[in-house]
């Protein structure tokens, strides 16, 4: 998906498929031409947000998730040859932190981070308004920290539910909105190890507000008591007593996220 | 406030029995003084009043600073302590409007951990190194995260408490301080440091699985953070060659290969860190790598 981002809001946007099993080159001209069809004289920068991880500074992807031509691409350096402007690239949970910074609920905190509930568990921390990206763009992986058996990827993405009970993570979304017992249990459960996962945000980079995004997130007034009974056995009371948990609810923000490397990249050379 | 051109920091290391103060004079620990605490009266004045009193035995004109490590969570802005391990009297004392009142030159405070990676940072291994995270093993567990050569600046001083992270049926905490070592084998950390010296396998192998765990919390710390090096310090670092290898082992197995391969792990063996990792709160607070810097610009 692209899309045009003006004052904070999508002008125009196209959403298309690819055929992720197609060698580099062929996808990355599906990534000129949906560009292309978005682009303007107006636009001054680029912003590319990719499931993997990413060498913010080169602008180089490495082993992209469910592409498996994409090993490791130049798309930076691709891309502005080919469009003659900045791009900017980053992993899809820095863009969605740095995203709800700039256009969502965490506008106005300092220090943040932005949790992807979906497939995949990663997290964007912003500190001081800006992307905290670790020595090698690793920081925020909270996904692959060791929790109980496994790790907490395991026990929060989407297929645990399948995995777990048969069932899809939508289908007990849907069913959860019909009152059903067992699949408000379901995200009772699910709130008690998502609270453990909180616990170890708050230890390691203690944020004022966490944003939780990602198909999941959709289930949060059904996990969000459970989450916080888990939270409140934190220590130190004085931490706990302002931290906010909140929802996303904001459809298109990875588009929107994306379109915020550029102003994040433009405030730290402000910055320097 | 007029600088003087050999300015001195003085550095107060507060703990749950005694207190320790250092004065840094051109970049070096000049003078260190100990005192006990009356850690259980119900008075919280009557601590105070022993701080101050370490404080005096070092401060002199040229003191441009003081910074204290305190042994739980603090409020840096307000200078307010909430909450002290083994002080229970500390409740909300506000030490820094105290202290300045007294003293009359800045005072800033911190957790001590914090006060561990900014002493790493300013006068130990961590001199060279930018974005690093400290980390202490005594008789707990606690770390301070060090980025762009400053203390990260965080809402509520409870990063780097990797301690209190869940792992297993506890925390990080039970398993990579002296913690475990006492509730899984009955010995203290240092008891089994002096069998593991002499070749003795069952604490050689408690050390093993020791390693494993204390593998996990790096783990656990390089996925959330994203540090260049973890410096270790604290009592249990001195045993490092009992739990290198098994800490390595499991830490290699990394899901991201690649951020492995400049990442290394290192043991700190600086004397009086603590203290001159206090005194260091001050350059933090007015973003000063070192001494020199300040009376360079100053002469």
């Amino acid at each position: 998906m692209a899309g045009k981002v003006k004052n904070g809001r999508i002008e125009k946007s196209i959403t298309k498929k690819i055929n992720n099993k197609a060698p580099e080159n062929d996808i990355l001209a599906e990534v000129f031409s949906i560009i292309n069809e978005v682009k303007d004289e107006e636009v001054a920068g680029i912003g590319i947000g990719v499931p993997s991880l990413v060498d913010v500074e080169k602008g180089i992807v490495y082993r992209v998730q469910n592409i498996p031509s994409w090993r490791e691409v130049h798309i930076k350096e691709i891309l502005e040859s080919h469009f003659g402007l900045k791009v900017y690239v980053n992993n899809d949970a820095n863009c969605f932190a740095i995203g709800e910074m700039y256009f969502g609920k965490t506008a106005g905190y300092e220090n943040s981070v932005g949790l992807i509930l979906g497939a995949g568990v990663g997290a964007g921390i912003i500190f001081k308004s800006h992307l905290y990206s670790g020595t090698n763009c690793g920081a925020g992986e909270f996904g692959d920290i060791p929790y109980r058996d496994a790790n907490y990827e395991f026990y929060l993405n989407d297929a645990y539910f399948e995995y777990k009970y048969g069932v899809a993570a939508q289908t007990f979304l849907n069913r959860a909105n019909k009152k059903d017992k067992i699949a408000r249990a379901v995200f009772e459960h699910y709130g008690t190890d998502l609270g453990n996962l909180i616990k170890t945000i708050l230890f390691t980079v203690d944020p004022e507000i966490i944003v939780i995004g990602g198909p999941i997130s959709k289930a949060f007034p059904y996990f969000e008591k459970s989450m916080w009974e888990k939270v409140n056995t934190f220590p130190y009371k004085h931490a706990i007593g302002k931290l906010k948990i909140v929802a996303s609810g904001q459809e298109d923000i990875a588009v929107l996220g994306a379109a915020a490397l550029y102003y994040d990249a433009q405030n730290q050379s402000f910055k320097k | 406030m007029v600088f003087s051109n050999n300015g001195a920091l003085i550095g107060v290391d507060l703990g749950g029995t005694k207190v320790a103060a250092g004065r840094v004079d051109h970049a070096e620990l000049s003078k260190v003084v100990y005192k006990l605490i009356p850690a259980q009266s119900d008075d919280p004045r009557d601590i105070i009043k022993v701080l101050t009193e370490v404080i005096e035995e070092l401060f002199d004109e040229h003191v441009l600073g003081i910074g204290i490590g305190i042994p739980g969570l603090v409020d840096r802005e307000e200078g307010i302590v909430n909450d002290v391990q083994n002080i229970p009297s500390w409740k909300e004392v506000h030490l820094k409007a105290l202290l300045e009142k007294h003293f009359d030159v800045p005072v800033y405070l911190d957790n001590d951990a914090n006060c561990f990676a900014l002493g790493e940072s300013r006068f130990g291994k961590g001199k060279h190194e930018n974005d690093f995270v400290g980390l202490t093993l005594g008789t707990g567990m606690g770390g301070g995260i060090i980025k762009d050569g400053f203390l990260l600046p965080d809402a509520h001083c409870s990063s780097g408490e990797f301690g209190s992270i869940p792992y297993l049926d506890s925390t990080y905490e039970d398993y990579c301080s002296g913690k475990f070592f006492m509730k899984k084998f009955g010995f203290k950390g240092e008891e089994m440091a002096e069998a593991a010296a002499q070749g003795d396998q069952f604490a050689l192998r408690a050390f093993d699985e020791f390693g494993q765990h204390l593998g996990n919390a790096i783990k656990t710390i390089k996925l959330a953070v994203d540090p260049r090096k973890v410096i270790i310090g604290g009592s249990v670092a001195q045993a490092g060659e009992f739990f290198k290898n098994s800490m390595w082992k499991t830490l290699l197995d990394f899901p991201f290969p690649r951020a492995m391969r400049d990442f290394d792990v290192i043991f700190s063996d600086v004397k009086n860190i603590a203290v001159l990792g206090a005194a260091s709160l001050y350059l933090d607070r007015t973003k000063q790598r070192s001494l020199e810097e300040q009376n360079v610009e100053n002469n």
